[in-house]
């Protein structure tokens, strides 16, 4: 049989990471904090300008998501999202470009298969485990203030 | 180099069995050397060989020796498939131009990519007509092909065999990891899948001068034979010598232009699981198939590393090349100075592939374009190709499985 015992993976996986350079941990958290720094102080200029033109606040928070939805979504159809995160790794991942960005690159590669199969059933591929996770969490948060805030109640305090 | 891998090398030492190989019969026992090694009597000839890259292949170090590059990775295709079909056409008719042949005068066309069901060689042999074969390896598809092509040109059930593989790194990444445009971020180990496709004709010596099947066609017919869309008029000129020679069985001139280059041996490997469970590592995944194939090929044949001037793997890029080295030091071979990797020889490293490439296409274009022809020129006399092939699929790595891996190897040798 060619297959390696546990001892003989262990021992193999050593000398893998002995060859194996080490992961760049300091750059890409940098280029993370950089890149993902540059993009929300970016939301936040453009958050305050629609404070500025009046809009309430709330108003103002939806509107920004807006407009990097759409920023994200243009700069993944011109080729150039993967490029900022292939450098930025978390940082271009987590603010809501890179969120446009997992459902726009989806889009792209499954409309070939059509509207329904292709992106219809393909374009949550990337963002689907962020949706599903996102929504269990906020479940799990929810009944934990729900029982936290019922014991509150009944301890008699405000 | 201060971790020792002997732990790992009673695996790779203790062979198959301890059994000598060959079986019972008289033409087994011609036929195989060792354990595992095929001995090819007749010494089958590659006749012609093309190889077709994409814009990255076409920028590297190579890029003097295709026969075509693309500009578009698209190619001016509705999907990235249809893309990676027409690059294998492409370097299909480009080798049966430069061997003055056409489909019919190919017995059997053996066939294989990365894609689930071999989805780019199924549909290139719709168009190529020739009785089909799929064979799949992963990346060590193409050490398989040659392997089998000369085993069934060697014993006769194939005169003329036509080898094609291809890989494109756009349906590459979009099957085995994330959409194309996604901005995700890769480790050092990781790979770059190569944009391209290689063809080969391999030939019986005796059978390949005979029975072309355009003996029976109108010479007329020629034209629509070659298939090949977007193959240049001045290629096809090219080939017209050839083709009104056959009457008479005289010299043909494009097919002895080149094709000096024999298959010799081919050492099928054993698949080698060592547990490594990470996709984004490939190249330290199969090093271990790769030392594996290569001791076996040693010890069948009874040669040295140093016979060689080349051993060429397929695709361990930079991490799997030194773990080879390693590997094989363990086993008590010195390789390092004959040592190469199609992997690292294909791109140059300012180019943003990570560890280096990889792909079905990776060491076919390599072997296709570059190897060979310094094979004919005489600058190498004789290599040992071997095609490594990481062998899982997207089900089994996110069902927690290990990485099986092969490695087949072919030996090349230079001169009639």
């Amino acid at each position: 049989m060619a297959r390696a015992s546990k001892d003989q993976t262990q021992a193999y996986q050593q000398a893998v990471q002995h060859v194996l350079p080490p992961k760049p941990i300091a750059r890409n958290t940098l280029m993370a904090f950089l890149v993902g720094g540059t993009i929300t102080t970016a939301g936040q200029v453009v958050m305050n300008l629609l404070l500025a033109a009046g809009l309430p606040r709330t108003e103002a928070t939806s509107w920004t998501s807006v407009v990097f939805i759409l920023i994200g979504l243009l700069l993944t159809g011109l080729g150039v999202y993967d490029k900022i995160g292939s450098v930025g790794g978390m940082g271009a991942f987590l603010p809501i470009t890179g969120f446009a960005n997992s459902i726009g690159s989806a889009a792209m590669e499954f409309k070939r298969e059509g509207w329904v199969l292709g992106v219809g059933a393909g374009i949550f591929q990337i963002a689907g485990p962020v949706v599903v996770y996102g929504l269990a969490a906020a479940a799990v948060v929810a009944g934990v203030t729900h029982l936290l805030q019922g014991a509150r109640a009944a301890l008699g305090m405000p | 180099m201060t971790v020792s891998l002997k732990a790992v090398t009673p695996l790779l030492e203790k062979g198959r069995s301890t059994e000598k190989g060959g079986g019972t019969g008289s033409a087994t026992r011609e036929r195989r050397v060792g354990q595992q090694t095929l001995l090819f009597r007749s010494r089958p000839r590659v006749v012609a060989a093309a190889a077709v890259a994409g814009p990255k292949e076409s920028q590297g170090p190579l890029a003097a020796y295709w026969d075509r590059t693309y500009q578009d990775h698209l190619l001016g295709q509705r999907s990235w498939e249809r893309a990676e079909r027409q690059m294998c056409l492409d370097a299909a008719n480009l080798a049966l131009e430069k061997a003055g042949l056409r489909p019919p005068d190919i017995d059997l066309h053996l066939g294989g990519d990365l894609m689930n069901q071999l989805t780019c060689a199924n549909f290139a042999a719709v168009e190529l007509d020739i009785p089909f074969v799929g064979l799949f390896a992963a990346c060590a598809t193409w050490a398989e092909e040659l392997a089998v092509a000369a085993m069934a040109t060697d014993a006769g059930f194939a005169r003329r065999v036509l080898c094609t593989t291809s890989s494109h790194h756009d349906t590459a990444e979009r099957q085995y990891r994330f959409p194309t445009e996604l901005g995700n971020q890769k480790p050092a180990c990781a790979q770059w899948t190569a944009t391209g496709a290689a063809a080969a004709i391999i030939a019986a010596p005796g059978g390949d001068e005979e029975g072309r099947t355009g003996d029976t066609d109108a010479p007329s017919e020629a034209e629509e034979g070659g298939n090949g869309q977007g193959a240049p008029g001045h290629r096809r000129a090219a080939r017209e010598p050839a083709m009104s020679a056959h009457g008479d069985g005289t010299a043909r001139p494009a097919a002895r232009r080149g094709g000096s280059v024999r298959i010799t041996h081919a050492t099928f490997g054993r698949v080698i699981d060592m547990g490594l469970t990470d996709p984004m590592n490939m190249g330290a995944a199969m090093a271990p198939a790769a030392a594996d194939t290569i001791r076996q090929h040693l010890q069948d044949t009874g040669r040295q590393p140093g016979d060689y001037d080349l051993i060429v793997t397929g695709d361990l890029a930079r991490y799997g090349h030194r773990l080879l080295v390693q590997l094989l030091r363990e086993q008590g071979y010195d390789a390092e100075g004959v040592l190469a990797d199609c992997g690292i020889l294909l791109y140059d490293a300012s180019q943003g592939v990570f560890a280096g490439g990889s792909g079905a296409a990776c060491s076919a274009m390599v072997m296709a374009g570059y190897l060979l022809r310094r094979l004919e020129t005489g600058d190498l006399r004789r290599i040992l190709l071997v095609c490594t092939g990481c062998l899982h699929s997207t089900t089994t790595y996110k069902q927690g499985e290990s990485l099986p891996t092969v490695a087949h190897a072919v030996v090349l040798e230079a001169g009639q």
